[in-house]
């Protein structure tokens, strides 16, 4: 940078000598009128100071400036990077294709450090090219900037990550919509990052040799092992995205490979660590799949926990794979909380029983420890409606187990609908009259609700349930005579088949599951079923029985003695002094029924005990044995030690697996899909039903929906779902292409069932292609059933659609294809860091104008002072000495 | 819901005579083997007039009710239809609406009207409002709720608000999943319930050209019945528009609602009717001149 002092007076030479000469001339007019100057004035000190002001006016009359001058930007010509951010470059075991660019980049921007060098601009493509970054930075710093956007995966706000997660790599495409991009002047040349792995390979050559005319060569950096052996990857996952605790969740595993036909491996579903101390936990037991070239699916089952949240797929790594980060695919699934309602009726004639428990008083009945044992899990709510003696009305418990005579059993369906499961105990079938027992056969059989029957004498045929609707949904036939055997030892033992059922699920310990269930109690008394019915029924457990005394109620669960002057105060109270003191005795089995010829038969072994079945869309599930005491003594209290009683656990994982499948009765509108995922070109069909308050069946709501997805709608490619608008329907929303925008709404007409119920049914038809190309593709079915403009119940319901996924078809990198684009465009082939560097180093540099700067200098404080004082000086001297 | 609340309040009055039934029971010896068949009780079924002579007693019932907010007194006047009809089967109520008064659109106080039999109907009615207000019915100030337990807070979200009200609908469904409101419900002993969120707004409100470009109300349900709403808006602020949220009670029951699984709004049991400086003013429906109990 030079600088220098310069005069730039705006005035040119000759008119300051114009200037100067009309003032001598003025001044010598001046004189020779006037005459000289009076002698008082004629002093040297005077002529001084006006000779200083003069000059220095002068001297801002020439303007003197302070001039520098620099040297001009060198003009350096534009190079494109093209940074391939397809998920093809995501694969590699130590470092990622995409990685290995990144730091080629980094490299070559330290190799050439501070020297002159072409201005980067950094491009992404895959799907389409778009700019990283476009803002202008000052000279030398753009390299920087580049590699800082790199390293940190920052891109502008309305920019697709940095990262290789683009399902497409159209590199034809990429390098068309480069050319739009050059501006005035078209580029040094383009660099290529990319593993060459690319959807339109057709047409590249004629692409290149246009670059070649333009004389941009276009540089290829080709990145990807190329000696590897094959690849297989977990590219999709269909599971629910909610799921109940503790039950069964399949999980439908899709899996891509490529140059492993025949090879074996392993698809295995475990729960993440979830710190450093942690480890993986195996969920379901590894699968073995043999490997074909393509698309194939596994499926998996595991069984929910409470905290289960994630999951992780995995399948086996192969030698010499491309990579094995898309060897797993983590997921999640969400625990639904909604609680489980179950309505326990009891008609055990074991006496209730006043306990002291501190300093409140407590009635305990035969129910109290089956509702204690299901109330432990805080998901489940158990109503219990008792019969007292096991006849007249039922009558249900409140809080500590006194009874509300103001609700009974549900007086409506619609009441019945919202719980989620039943059990019938020692309870007979006189108890419910025929609407009854008709809401409960509609309740299961169609909105999905659990069934449970427990011995007793007033249990099966021996509670007349031979000729009710609940007959026909047990999964075992009932005798047409008294079936209740007393005087019977039952030893139970779990079918071996069936030791995986969720019921026996105690532990999560194989071992001392199998240990615990083979302990399982001995129980007195049984009803003896005909045959297990054939279809959609699983033997649990069977039993053997022996003779034995029926046993003596007692007071075996009421550990506390009951403080019995309460109970006949209160008698006194309501009674008189005349009612007594009688203490409440704990009757026998005098209320046994009559014996029956059933009785008389030869006692049979491995006899079926504990059978599960399904009903419509319910489940059922019998056990031929009381489960109150005295009768399950041994099971209520002596099933594992201290603390730990498993036939609370057993009772949970009986609930659990008796509602899997209920639709929650407390819903007004359920919708279902036809299948559990679907592939582009299939159609998907939406079904949907509406409950009215009392749990029937309506067609007279307006069921309206649209389609949503299920990611952000910054991750939108389009506007549009890849569901194609039905044909033939109208439209209201003024759109009218060929699929519907996301967020249309549409009304599911109503199509009445064969059996004349009200639903809603529409066929949504899948476009023939995932518009993005991914692997996979999750939509949100949204549904309102509006009764005119008032809401009465939404739901959303979750539709997966499965692609096979471009990016995943070939692993291979294509290095013949970038090196023949090198090759007709006139570009080169870059190996490493310095042959980039040199890339950005030869281009043309030419050095710009020199940026002179010029700066006056009379604008300055200190000169006019000088100035002023000058003035002020002479003019104080000059009234001192009395001139005007 | 409340109007279980009313039951458990006569079987209160009587739960010491029940005591003393279920100890008399005990000692009584069974008469007969066989246990009597059950009495058919008649139910009325619930067909289309009688549901829809319900449901429009029940929105003539909330007309008797005014809402003025502020010291100007302004109207919040009530929106011409429900906003949702619902039902509770695990408390019994048979049928009810849940309406909306506002002044500019976002809900100032929200009422639940319901039907549990004829003798039976209770309003409900919460305040979701900053600002005071007297609600009145007819010339008759009933209520003066002091406070509102709803409280706005800025929504944390990358989810910028989308162009047009049919994708913001889409946004707002997203973000009200995020929260998940947890329902202490129940008289006397409580049973904890994950309330299930509607997916489709009740009520929406807002205006382009307004601070409040696009708001909804969400309402978190046991069955279909409201128990908690929750108000997103997307708002206009100094640096562009932004998400704000709004949780309010439609219960007298303890409610916590968690976001992301963190708890961002408690309101503790609150068991106060007819109070006129209360939050909520619950109360059963007191019949007006000419109207008749519903069938």
């Amino acid at each position: 940078m030079l600088a220098s002092l310069s005069f730039l007076s705006p005035l040119t030479l000759a008119a300051i000598g114009t200037l100067a000469l009309s003032l001598l001339v003025g001044f010598m007019f001046l004189r020779w009128f006037a005459g000289p100057p009076a002698a008082v004035a004629r002093r040297v000190g005077l002529f001084v100071l006006r000779s200083l002001a003069i000059g220095t006016l002068v001297l801002i009359l020439l303007n003197p400036s302070d001039v520098t001058e620099s040297p001009g930007p060198i003009d350096r010509p534009d190079v494109f990077y093209l940074l391939d951010a397809s998920q093809s470059m995501s694969f590699g075991d130590k470092e990622t294709r995409f990685e290995h660019a990144r730091r080629l980049m980094s490299d070559a921007n330290a190799t050439v450090g501070d020297r002159p060098h072409a201005e980067v601009k950094l491009f992404r493509f895959g799907h389409r090219l778009s700019a990283v970054d476009g803002q202008k930075k000052s000279d030398g710093q753009e390299l920087n900037r580049i590699d800082s956007n790199v390293s940190s995966n920052k891109t502008r706000a309305t920019e697709k990550p940095l990262e290789p997660v683009d399902s497409d790599t159209q590199l034809v495409t990429a390098l068309r919509q480069a050319s739009s991009r050059f501006g005035r002047r078209p580029p040094a040349g383009i660099v290529l990052f990319s593993d060459g792995r690319a959807r339109d390979e057709s047409g590249v050559d004629q692409v290149a040799a246009q670059f070649a005319k333009l004389n941009v060569p276009v540089h290829v950096v080709p990145v990807g092992d190329t000696s590897k052996g094959g690849d297989v990857a977990v590219v999709a996952v269909v599971v629910p995205a909610r799921v109940r605790r503790y039950t069964s969740v399949e999980v439908q595993v899709f899996l891509r490979s490529y140059g492993f036909e025949g090879r074996r491996c392993e698809v295995s579903l475990v729960e993440p660590a979830t710190g450093e101390a942690s480890a993986e936990r195996q969920l379901a037991p590894a699968v073995p799949v043999t490997l074909h070239d393509g698309f194939q699916s596994v499926e998996l089952s595991f069984r929910t926990e409470p905290k289960t949240r994630k999951l992780k797929i995995k399948v086996s790594d192969l030698p010499n794979e491309v990579s094995t980060t898309n060897n797993e695919f983590v997921t999640q699934v969400t625990i639904d909380r909604t609680k489980i309602r179950v309505l326990y009726i009891e008609g055990s004639s074991q006496p209730l029983q006043p306990v002291q428990r501190g300093a409140k008083y407590e009635v305990r009945g035969p129910y109290s420890d089956i509702q204690a044992a299901l109330t432990e899990d805080e998901d489940i709510e158990c109503v219990v409606l008792h019969a007292q003696q096991g006849r007249g009305r039922l009558q249900r418990v409140g809080e500590n187990i006194q009874f509300s005579t103001g609700r009974s059993f549900p007086e409506t369906v619609a009441e019945l609908s919202a719980y989620d499961a039943i059990i019938l105990s020692d309870i007979a079938a006189t108890s419910f009259n025929d609407e009854q027992l008709g809401w409960m056969e509609q309740w299961i059989g169609q909105r999905g609700g659990g069934l449970m029957m427990v011995g007793g004498q007033k249990s099966f045929a021996a509670g007349k349930w031979g000729d009710t609707p609940i007959a026909e949904m047990l999964p075992i036939e009932l005798r047409a005579e008294n079936d209740w055997l007393p005087g019977t030892q039952v030893s139970v033992k779990a079918d071996q088949a069936a030791l995986g059922h969720p019921l026996w699920m105690l532990t999560s310990n194989d071992a001392q599951n199998r240990d615990i269930v083979s302990q399982f109690p001995a129980f007195f008394g049984a009803n003896r079923w005909g045959a297990v019915k054939p279809n959609l029924t699983r033997v649990i457990a069977n039993s053997n029985l022996a003779i034995a005394e029926p046993p003596v109620a007692n007071n075996v669960v009421a550990q506390t003695k009951p403080k019995v002057s309460l109970v006949d105060q209160l008698k006194k109270n309501l009674l008189g002094p005349n009612a007594g003191g009688k203490k409440p005795t704990a009757p026998t089995q005098t209320a046994e029924p009559k014996p029956s010829a059933i009785a008389t038969e030869p006692l049979p072994t491995d006899t079926p005990a504990i059978v599960s079945g399904q009903y419509g869309r319910g489940r059922t599930l019998v056990m031929a044995m009381p489960v109150t005491s005295p009768w399950a003594n041994d099971f209520l209290t002596k099933w594992g030690d201290g603390d730990t009683k498993y036939f609370g656990k057993f009772w949970r994982n009986s609930i659990y697996w008796l509602t899997e499948s209920s639709s929650i009765g407390r819903r007004r509108l359920v919708v279902t899909a036809d299948k559990k995922f679907y592939r582009p070109g299939e159609t998907i069909q939406l079904t949907a039903a509406a409950f009215d308050e009392a749990a029937t069946p309506t067609g007279s709501y307006k069921i309206t929906s649209m389609i949503e997805p299920q990611t952000s709608l910054t991750d939108l490619e389009s506007n549009y779902s890849p569901i194609r608008w039905p044909e033939g329907k109208p439209r209201e929303s003024g759109e009218s292409g060929p699929f519907m925008a996301w967020g249309e709404e549409f009304d599911l007409p109503r199509v009445d069932t064969a059996a004349g119920k009200p639903a809603f049914q529409l066929e949504l038809p899948i476009a023939d292609a995932l518009a993005v190309g991914s692997a996979s593709q999750s939509l949100r079915v949204e549904l309102t059933a509006m009764e005119e403009f008032t809401q009465v119940d939404s739901t959303s319901l979750d539709i997966q659609i499965l692609h096979d996924p471009f990016e995943q078809q070939n692993p291979f990198p294509n290095h013949e294809l970038l090196t023949s684009i090198a090759k007709h465009s006139g570009g080169k082939v870059i190996k490493d860091a310095s042959q980039l560097a040199d890339v950005l180093r030869d281009v043309p540099l030419k050095p710009g104008a020199p940026v002179v700067k010029k700066t006056p200098l009379w604008p300055n404080w200190s000169l006019w002072s000088w100035l002023l004082s000058l003035l002020t000086v002479e003019w104080i001297w000059r009234r001192m000495v009395g001139l005007a | 819901m409340w109007a279980c609340c009313w039951n458990h309040r006569v079987w209160f009055a009587t739960k010491n005579v029940l005591l003393v039934a279920t100890v008399l029971l005990i000692a009584m010896p069974a008469s007969s083997d066989d246990p009597p068949k059950a009495e058919k009780k008649e139910v009325k079924p619930v067909d289309s007039p009688l549901r829809k002579a319900r449901v429009q007693f029940l929105t003539d019932a909330v007309k008797h009710f005014h809402v003025a907010v502020g010291k100007m007194s302004v109207e919040a006047k009530l929106t011409p239809e429900p906003a949702l009809v619902w039902d509770n089967p695990v408390s019994g109520t048979k049928i009810g609406i849940l309406a909306v008064f506002s002044r500019n659109g976002r809900p100032d106080v929200m009422a639940q009207f319901s039907f549990t039999s004829p003798q039976n109907v209770v309003n409900e009615f919460h305040n979701l409002c900053g600002d005071t207000l007297v609600m009145s019915r007819g010339t008759q100030p009933i209520w003066t709720p002091p406070e509102t337990s709803t409280k706005w807070q800025t929504l944390d979200t990358p989810e910028k608000p989308a162009a047009t009200p049919q994708l913001r609908l889409i946004q707002m469904r997203r973000l009200a999943s995020t929260f998940t409101v947890e329902d202490d419900f129940g008289w006397e002993k409580t049973e904890r319930h994950e309330l299930r969120l509607l997916t489709t707004p009740v009520h929406r409100y807002g205006q382009p050209d307004e601070e409040v470009t696009d708001g909804a109300v969400f309402v978190y349900a046991l069955a279909t019945d409201p128990e908690a709403v929750l108000m997103l808006e997307c708002a206009k602020g100094e640096s562009g528009l932004y998400w704000r949220y709004g949780l309010g009670p439609m219960s007298i029951y303890a409610l916590t609602a968690k976001r992301n699984g963190d708890v961002v709004w408690k309101i503790p049991e609150r068991k106060e009717f007819g109070q006129t400086k209360s939050v909520q003013y619950v109360l059963p429906y007191q019949l007006g001149s000419g109207e008749k109990d519903p069938e």
